[in-house]
């Protein structure tokens, strides 16, 4: 990784402010890094030591008295199960609904020749910037039997109006000639939509598509407010949330003393720090793959606007 | 061109009868349209309908049509909250804050790493930065809580990182309890708010700059521009459409606090500061039914905002030329 210090980049020698300037700003990264990384970092230290040594403090780079001991007991909880299921299929079938059905939406849209565009378009925008608010929504949720329902995860908030209008964009800028000369061959409009737009948008699909995806995973309020009863319809953040503000880790203590005797090694701490890594670790993990992609899509999503 | 009612009429009706065609040939286009504007319809247009439960007194049994008007009775109740003011002084400030604090440190982010030597310590970064954006706030505020721990007296030494190192460098001599005491709320808002997204909310301006010809700053070097020079004369004027629209969404939010966040980190003992208008209503609305007194106090967010919408748009316009619409 050759850095230039001492020449810019058309090989004349930098001046020493210059240089200065360029070392601080070399160290406000690192330390911009430091300060993002080492959160997660000590987490995920901690929670890999024994419990109650981790009570006492001080693990800051690496466990003290290393444990797994915290991990198995989320593991036996039985609740993570089945909210791990939930959360996959919010985010999968969420993320697919949504992003088909927007997309669709864009596409219609970035067609000047579409009878009514004007109106369909200021019908999306109006909703970015006003809202009925909290009450009359949750009522409506009510009324149509989304309480205790699964679907209340992905049909509602299947229709976001900030990635209609990235895609809109996108599609927008596909050449004109494209769509005529598949015209003059006879397509129709969705058989264009499929084998032209679509197979060129890929990046503004994905941004997209990650965008949802993400919201999806991290969901938690939308299950507070609409789960009533059926606890098995709770994703994973609903039962994170849970054990840190509700004290369902106490709960969990008991049941797991019951189960294996008091001399287990876990406390409430270390179970919500555990359940934290188990939680956050997958999107950690795929995120520096993913992350080419969205960034191009969201460059030019958001320069030409 | 006459202005002879009869040409008028015939003239209308053809445009009619045209986009009819148009309308029936490209029905492909018009079905794709068919389920979004369903969905926001129902979920988006339905509840604004809604709004009328601010002036009834709702109750579920009555249903919406059933209930007797209340005027503005629930607005009335809602201002004379003992607490309400205090309210408004939470959110305008967190907000406030949030525009002089938060609002900066992604476009200074932004030009610092336009300016960063070496392309692959350049990408780690922002790979790093973004990071936090896609956690969700109930692993970043458990996150922050185990930072900013006051340990327990018993055991001593058993504080989090932050008063640790508040500790040995002799800047308090016990730890701090910055989760529980009022003061900090704001201040810790501020900084959870920046370290979850200041990175993300870079990557506008970071794309704003991709955007700007390099032989602007070479032309700079030839008239012998030093670094901050070139940054205040070309950086930052490209850069100045991207901050007026984000400046713009933020002010038309200036009554939103932003629930997960705020509620989060919520707890009995600092309540008095981090109370704010998304909290209340949720907490008077959902979990203590009082539907019509909740919405009247939804709606007041709305319509305010959307005041602070119309307004600073039409600033904007005004001064840059540029805004939202």
């Amino acid at each position: 990784m050759a850095i230039r210090f001492f020449r810019n980049s058309k090989g004349v020698k930098k001046s020493k402010g210059d240089i200065t300037f360029d070392i601080i700003n070399i160290l406000i990264m690192l330390i911009i890094v430091f300060l993002v990384a080492f959160p997660f970092w000590q987490m995920l230290m901690v929670s890999l030591n024994d419990a109650l040594d981790a009570a006492s403090g001080g693990i800051y780079f690496w466990p003290r008295v290393f444990s797994l001991e915290s991990y198995k007991a989320v593991f036996s909880n039985r609740a993570l199960l089945p909210a791990a299921f939930i959360t996959v299929a919010r985010t999968v079938s969420g993320s697919l609904l949504s992003v088909s059905l927007t997309a669709l939406f864009a596409y219609a849209l970035s067609k000047p020749r579409l009878v009514g565009r004007r109106f369909y378009s200021l019908f999306a925008l109006i909703t970015m910037f006003f809202s009925g608010g909290l009450i009359p929504y949750y009522i409506l949720i009510l009324k149509i039997g989304f309480i205790d329902n699964f679907l209340v995860y992905i049909v509602p908030g299947a229709i976001n109006v900030y990635n209609m209008i990235i895609l809109r964009t996108f599609f927008v800028a596909v050449p004109n000639s494209l769509e005529e000369s598949a015209k003059i061959d006879g397509a129709s409009d969705i058989r264009i939509l499929f084998k032209i737009y679509i197979p060129l948008s890929v990046p503004a699909i994905a941004t997209v598509l990650l965008f949802v995806a993400v919201t999806q995973w991290n969901s938690w309020f939308d299950a507070n407010l609409y789960i009533m009863e059926k606890t098995e319809l709770l994703p994973l953040q609903a039962i994170l949330m849970r054990l840190i503000y509700q004290s369902s880790a106490e709960t969990e203590i008991s049941r797991i003393m019951a189960n294996q005797g008091s001399d287990v090694n876990i406390t409430g701490e270390s179970i919500t720090m555990a359940t934290t890594m188990v939680v956050t670790l997958p999107i950690v993990i795929i995120y520096p793959f993913v992350q080419k992609y969205f960034v191009k899509g969201m460059m030019i999503g958001s320069v030409k606007e | 061109m006459q202005s002879n009612p009869e040409v008028k009429k015939v003239y209308t009706e053809n445009r009619l009868k045209t986009k009819l065609r148009n309308f029936i040939r490209q029905w492909q286009l018009q079905l794709m349209v068919v389920p979004a504007i369903a969905l926001l319809f129902i979920f988006c247009y339905i509840p604004m309908g809604g709004i009328v439960l601010a002036f009834k007194d709702f109750s579920m049994r009555d249903g919406i049509f059933g209930s007797p008007w209340a005027g503005w009775k629930n607005f009335a109740d809602f201002f004379n909250y003992d607490e309400f003011g205090q309210m408004i002084i939470n959110t305008l400030g967190i907000n406030l804050l949030k525009l002089a604090f938060s609002f900066p440190i992604p476009i200074i982010f932004a030009i610092l790493l336009n300016e960063l030597v070496g392309t692959r310590f350049k990408k780690l970064t922002q790979t790093v930065a973004y990071l936090p954006h896609f956690i969700s706030w109930v692993v970043v505020v458990n996150i922050f809580m185990n930072l900013l721990s006051t340990g327990s007296t018993a055991i001593p030494g058993s504080a989090g990182v932050v008063n640790k190192v508040l500790m040995a460098l002799h800047i308090v001599d016990k730890p701090v309890n910055f989760a529980g005491d009022g003061k900090y709320f704001w201040g810790l808002m501020v900084v959870s708010g920046i370290w979850k997204e200041a990175g993300w909310n870079s990557i506008i301006f970071i794309a704003a700059l991709s955007t700007v010809n390099v032989e602007l700053y070479d032309a700079a070097d030839v008239d012998g521009a030093g670094r901050f020079n070139k940054i205040f004369h070309i950086t930052l004027p490209a850069l100045s459409g991207a901050i007026t629209i984000c400046l713009l969404f933020n002010l038309s939010g200036m009554m939103t606090a932003g629930f997960d966040q705020i509620f989060l980190f919520q707890n009995d003992l600092n309540l008095k500061n981090s109370e704010v208008l998304d909290t209340y209503i949720y907490k008077t609305g959902i979990v203590k039914r009082l539907y019509s007194y909740s919405a009247a106090g939804g709606l007041f967010q709305s319509i305010i905002n959307f005041a602070m919408l119309i307004t600073s748009n039409t600033v904007a316009r005004k001064i840059n030329g540029v805004g939202l619409f």
